[in-house]
């Protein structure tokens, strides 16, 4: 039974992983996300967990130090990261 | 990098607290004053930690591997439902069925799929520790305890969770995460080959929809834990014993939405956010620490800036047993609270 719950969870963890892959890698949709702007990312990302500091907030040093620990806190990839402090110490 | 990181002093991680006035059936009985870190994003604690460890930022930004002294475990949703609401959901922080944080080492990372992006995280800590009747607190026999900064056997956890952020604005998220421990019991004692096993998942939505002129933010998660059974004899009054026999299940689950208008025209209301939470929490019936007891809160937060809040949440527990609990309860509370990060 228990054997059977865990096998059930995980089909439907897995179908979900895989319907909402398969949607997401059409050349179109790649190329737009491609194109996503520092501003964008930093906008959309930052307020899964916190309110978006001004980029006045920091020194570029402090900015450098922010990134990694938001790379690692954020789960961020290494072009989203390098995207959005790009942006923020441009705006700085 | 790993060796530079593994000496490590002084783990960076969160700390908590506030300016508390707690106020239960319309009496005040406790007021305490902590300082509060709500981020761990310190700069300056940042910056001290690099400089310790000889590293430099933009060698240390390339590295997908990161190990940390003290981790935040992937159970929870970012550990974040705490920036809105004052108190955490029925089911963690103490006497929870979940681990907030642990000792050990973890390596985490994302990586796109499409427009879709996908993070992982695997970890090992130190391991629970399970209440027996020989401890603190005998008639929670059977529970778990977390946080624990020193091992209490030979034996590791292991825990594992994977998020999908399946659109490209990164709104959304849902994960699963699984955790497992072989022995929970001390070295030396009858309980030593317990083990334990726990499951979550959980859904995160944020987003500014013009529609409605703000930010929604809406958080849930559900958690079961699963311990091995085994008697605990409780000695209940002095020469009294009791055997506690029960199914060692727990789960818990909480959803959380807020709403914040930031694309109001008058300043005041921009600063405003409304959060409502529901949080429910299932012990073993047959346990000293048996409970089933639900949770409704509401809040005004007003930000006073994009680092410092002050939280107004009344909160309403209602089920029965708990922690030094027997019968039915309803406990009424209303916080304030002010909290700063950096």
């Amino acid at each position: 039974m228990k054997t059977l719950n865990i096998l059930g969870i995980s089909t439907v963890v897995l179908g979900i992983i895989t319907v909402f892959t398969l949607q997401s890698c059409s050349a179109e949709q790649v190329a737009a996300y491609k194109n996503n702007s520092g501003a964008q990312l930093w906008g959309e990302n930052c307020i899964r967990c916190h309110n978006i500091p001004s980029p006045s907030s920091f020194n570029d040093t402090d900015w450098s130090t922010i990134e990694l620990h938001m790379k690692v806190r954020a789960n961020l990839t290494k072009v989203q990261a390098d995207k959005i402090f790009e942006f923020i110490k441009s705006a700085n | 990098m790993s060796n530079h990181i593994f000496e490590l002093k002084n783990p960076v991680g969160d700390s908590q607290g506030a300016i508390m006035m707690e106020v239960m059936d319309g009496v005040v009985i406790d007021a305490q004053k902590k300082i509060d870190i709500l981020l761990s994003s310190s700069s300056t604690l940042m910056n001290k930690y690099i400089n310790t460890n000889q590293v430099t930022d933009s060698k240390a930004s390339k590295i997908i591997i990161i190990v940390v002294v003290f981790i935040m475990i992937s159970l929870v949703v970012g550990g974040f439902f705490y920036v809105k609401e004052i108190t955490k959901p029925l089911g963690f922080g103490h006497d929870g069925i979940a681990p907030m944080s642990g000792v050990g080492v973890e390596l985490r990372g994302a990586f796109r799929v499409g427009t879709a992006t996908m993070n992982y995280s695997v970890y090992t800590t130190n391991g629970p520790t399970l209440k027996t009747p020989s401890g603190v607190e005998p008639l929670e026999s059977g529970m778990l305890m977390f946080m624990n900064l020193k091992d209490n056997n030979n034996n590791r956890a292991f825990g594992s969770r994977i998020g999908l952020l399946p659109f490209s604005n990164s709104s959304t998220e849902i994960g699963f995460s699984y955790y497992s421990a072989g022995n929970v019991g001390t070295k030396g004692t009858a309980y030593e080959n317990i083990g334990a096993k726990l499951f979550a998942f959980d859904f995160s939505f944020v987003k500014q929809l013009p529609e409605i002129g703000g930010i929604v933010d809406i958080k849930s998660q559900y958690a079961k834990s699963t311990i091995d059974n085994i008697t605990y004899t409780v000695e209940e009054e002095p020469g009294v014993f009791e055997d506690l026999i029960f199914n060692n299940v727990s789960s818990s689950y909480y959803g959380q939405l807020s709403y914040r208008p930031t694309m109001s025209g008058t300043d005041f209301i921009k600063k405003l956010e409304f959060v409502g939470r529901y949080s429910k929490l299932e012990t073993p019936i047959g346990s000293g620490f048996a409970t089933n007891k639900k949770e409704f809160s509401f809040g005004l937060n007003y930000w006073l800036n994009w680092h410092s809040v002050l939280k107004l949440n009344y909160q309403n527990i209602t089920g029965e047993g708990g922690h030094d609990v027997v019968g039915k309860i309803n406990e009424k509370a209303l916080f304030l609270n002010w909290a700063i990060g950096f």
